[in-house]
């Protein structure tokens, strides 16, 4: 039950990094999260979401080569 | 959370002049009482048209603004009209206006054209921009989920469309039930990581392009992927008009669904002109085999006259005849010299016997001849007489009256049904109406060749996802120049759209279950069926009765039609953030007193806010009362001015 848009986010966000943990353990929690938040404005251009995630798992993937140089 | 406070409206349809109906910010059940035209269907759309700036009428097809002022005021030279909304949202104070005035110039307005539709949306009492208005009044109440808040109880049947997979009035409530859930949240992100994943396979194609060793596998899945590209357009554009086309099915749907009484009219005048044709033709017939009986009907007036003189005539052909048969035996008497009579075998004596000689003597020489003549005389007679009395019988011809005038009445029975029905028509217009299915027959045909170009269209697109996976693992052997960091990227949208798919399932599986579970706890509230354990959801969200036994009730009718919608309008008032008021016009009037009591009963868990509006006959105020106790916060009544004025009062007995 979502008393609240926060209510909803929040089971939407709880369904998914249940199915990461269970099927996808590879995947960044907190990339998974910002990809699903970055879309839970429903007046958000579909180009801009687009750019948006690019942006995310650029961010993240060269989060991760500056790991694995360090 | 959505509450209204107050609906202001001016000149919007019956309500002439400035009126308004206030709401408490208590939870609990407003209702408002009004016979039929007076303004109940108003008072929705004048919500609806505050919202949206739109007024559904029959068939939920957008009405002319035009017509929606007050016909009294615009009798009067005075057009337009506007509505104020004094709403709460998430405890801020909103007041939304939204007004249709003739344009500067326009004395005399003939259509919507001739107007200016203007709305501003005011926040803690500041008045907003138009486009910031604007977003705002779509976070608060999106107009594709305005169905969940807004109702006409009349429409509540459409919801079993859900239970049909092939319906796509069900598809469109289904695709506003999910939105209302927060399913596109996922699906949206899942088709963002789809369309990156496959710009990042093509971005590695052409990197595989660039370097000797991959160089083939590159052209290979380049060209693949530009073949995908045509077929994804394709399938984009068939989608669309696939959209486009069960849009209008849905319309036509609905058209044909409100029009379905007009039809069936239309048949029933047809077939009754066709059975007055036939009885015109076999009154005629008739007419016209009386027309030939009564030619002969005087007959009937002398036949009491006839009757009499026949029964002499016949009397006195017996007594002839008697007398002529008398002498035939007594001659033969005499003359065979017979000792015994040949009637009685008696004994003839002497004396019997001179008398036998004496009278065949008289009789021989006296009036035979003249007795002869007499008889056959009166035996011609006779005969006429039969004739006439014949012809004059008034049986039959009352029998022949009778079906003439029957067929008359029958035919003026059917000629009364055919003019009713002809008045009911009067303002449809019966081209529009056959139109109507002949466009939702075309309407269907298109959208089967679409969906069938669109399977084809997908198997060439799975032919080719599957030769450009055999590509990509092939490849994925190689390495390359700059391929690396193309593939982990391409991974790893991969992995995250796979993710977001389940994810989509998942949510949609959870979502399914509590609303199945919610509106079977309203359907356990509301229903008066004992053997009735509960609702069971289908992938649409179409909900199916489960009868104790465990088996699925296969049909049902309107008036659980009804309660299942509205449970299942219960379950996604609470499994849905959008919290709003329930507004419903006319929700009680296919159910009997027990379903209305427990419906009535029920109203106040199923959201804080609700306005009934209803007419006495469809929930008497002493039920209401009775059942809401003190959840019933006002009562309001349509009080008729006029036919086209109404005023909001609110009610005091």
């Amino acid at each position: 039950m979502s008393e609240t848009k926060e209510d909803q986010l929040a089971a939407l966000l709880a369904t998914v990094e249940r199915l990461r943990v269970e099927r996808y353990p590879v995947l960044d929690a907190d990339m998974v999260r910002e990809v699903l938040l970055a879309h839970a404005d429903p007046s958000a251009p579909e180009i801009d979401l687009s750019r948006v995630v690019e942006k995310l798992i650029e961010r993240y993937l060269t989060g991760q080569a500056g790991v694995a140089n360090a | 959370m959505l509450e209204i406070r107050a609906l202001h409206l001016k000149d919007f349809g019956p309500f002439k002049g400035h009126q308004t109906v206030r709401l408490t910010d208590e939870d609990g059940v407003t209702i408002v009482y009004g016979e039929n035209m007076r303004g109940k269907t108003s008072l929705l759309n004048a919500i609806r048209f505050a919202f949206f700036g739109r007024v559904l009428g029959r068939g939920m097809k957008s009405t002319s603004l035009h017509k929606v002022g007050n016909w009294e005021q615009a009798a009067a030279g005075k057009f337009g009209f506007e509505v104020q909304l004094e709403f709460a949202y998430e405890d801020r104070p909103y007041v939304l206006t939204r007004s249709f005035r003739p344009r500067p110039g326009v004395t005399v307005p003939f259509g919507d054209v001739d107007y200016r539709l203007e709305h501003f949306l005011s926040k803690d009492g500041v008045v907003m921009g138009p486009q910031q208005g604007d977003a705002e009044l779509k976070r608060i109440l999106p107009e594709q989920i305005a169905r969940f808040f807004l109702f006409d109880g009349e429409l509540l049947q459409e919801y079993e469309d859900l239970l049909s997979s092939e319906s796509d009035m069900g598809l469109r409530i289904s695709e506003a039930i999910e939105r209302i859930l927060g399913v596109p949240v996922l699906t949206s992100a899942r088709a963002t990581l789809l369309t990156l994943r496959d710009k990042s396979e093509q971005r590695e194609a052409v990197a595989a392009q660039g370097d000797q060793k991959t160089r083939e596998f590159g052209n290979e899945l380049a060209n693949l992927h530009e073949q995908k590209k045509v077929l994804l357009d394709d399938i984009a554009k068939q989608e669309e008009k696939l959209e486009g086309r069960r849009s209008a099915k849905a319309g036509l749907e609905e058209a044909m669904r409100k029009k379905e009484r007009l039809a069936a009219l239309l048949d029933k005048r047809d077939t009754l002109n066709r059975q007055i044709k036939d009885v015109e033709v076999r009154l005629e017939v008739k007419r016209a085999e009386l027309s030939q009986a009564m030619s002969n009907a005087w007959c009937a007036l002398i036949r009491p006259s006839i009757g009499a003189v026949r029964e002499n005539l016949v009397a006195r052909e017996q007594d002839l005849q008697r007398s002529l048969m008398r002498d035939d035996v007594l001659r033969g008497l005499r003359l065979s010299g017979r000792s015994e009579c040949p009637a009685c075998m008696q004994e003839i004596s002497e004396e019997a016997r001179q008398r036998i000689e004496s009278a065949t003597h008289i009789h021989e020489l006296d009036s035979r001849p003249a007795r002869e003549r007499e008889l056959a005389r009166i035996r011609r007679q006779v005969e006429a007489i039969g004739h006439f009395d014949a012809l004059g019988k008034t049986d039959a011809l009352r029998l022949r009256w009778q079906g003439v005038e029957q067929d008359r009445i029958d035919l003026a029975t059917k000629r009364g049904e055919a003019e009713e029905i002809a008045k009911q028509l009067e303002s449809v217009d019966e081209v529009e109406l056959r139109q109507t299915r002949s466009d939702y027959e075309g309407a269907i045909r298109e959208i089967d060749a679409i969906e069938r170009a669109i399977v084809k269209a997908r198997g060439l697109l799975e032919t080719n996802k599957v030769d450009a996976a055999r590509i990509q693992a092939r490849l994925d052997k190689l390495a390359g120049t700059n391929l690396a960091g193309e593939r982990k990227r391409r991974e790893l949208y991969a992995s995250l759209h796979k993710l977001f798919d389940e994810a989509v399932s998942a949510y949609r599986d959870q979502l399914r279950k509590q609303v199945e579970a919610d509106a079977t706890k309203h359907f356990s509230a509301l229903t008066t069926e004992p053997e009735y354990a509960g609702l069971r959801i289908n992938a649409s969200y179409g909900l199916t009765i489960i009868h104790q036994d465990g088996n699925e009730i296969p049909v049902r009718s309107a008036g659980a039609e009804h309660v299942v919608a509205l449970c299942l309008m219960g379950a996604l008032q609470n499994n849905a953030p959008l919290r709003g008021p329930i507004i419903i016009d006319s929700p009680f009037g296919r159910l009997d007193r027990g379903h209305k009591r427990n419906i009535v009963r029920a109203l106040p868990g199923m959201a804080r806010q609700v306005v009934l509006l209803v007419y006495e006959d469809e929930l008497p105020p002493d039920i209401a009362r009775e059942e809401l106790k003190g959840s019933l916060r006002a009562e309001w009544r349509l009080q008729r001015q006029s036919a086209r004025h109404t005023l909001l009062v609110p009610r005091r007995d």
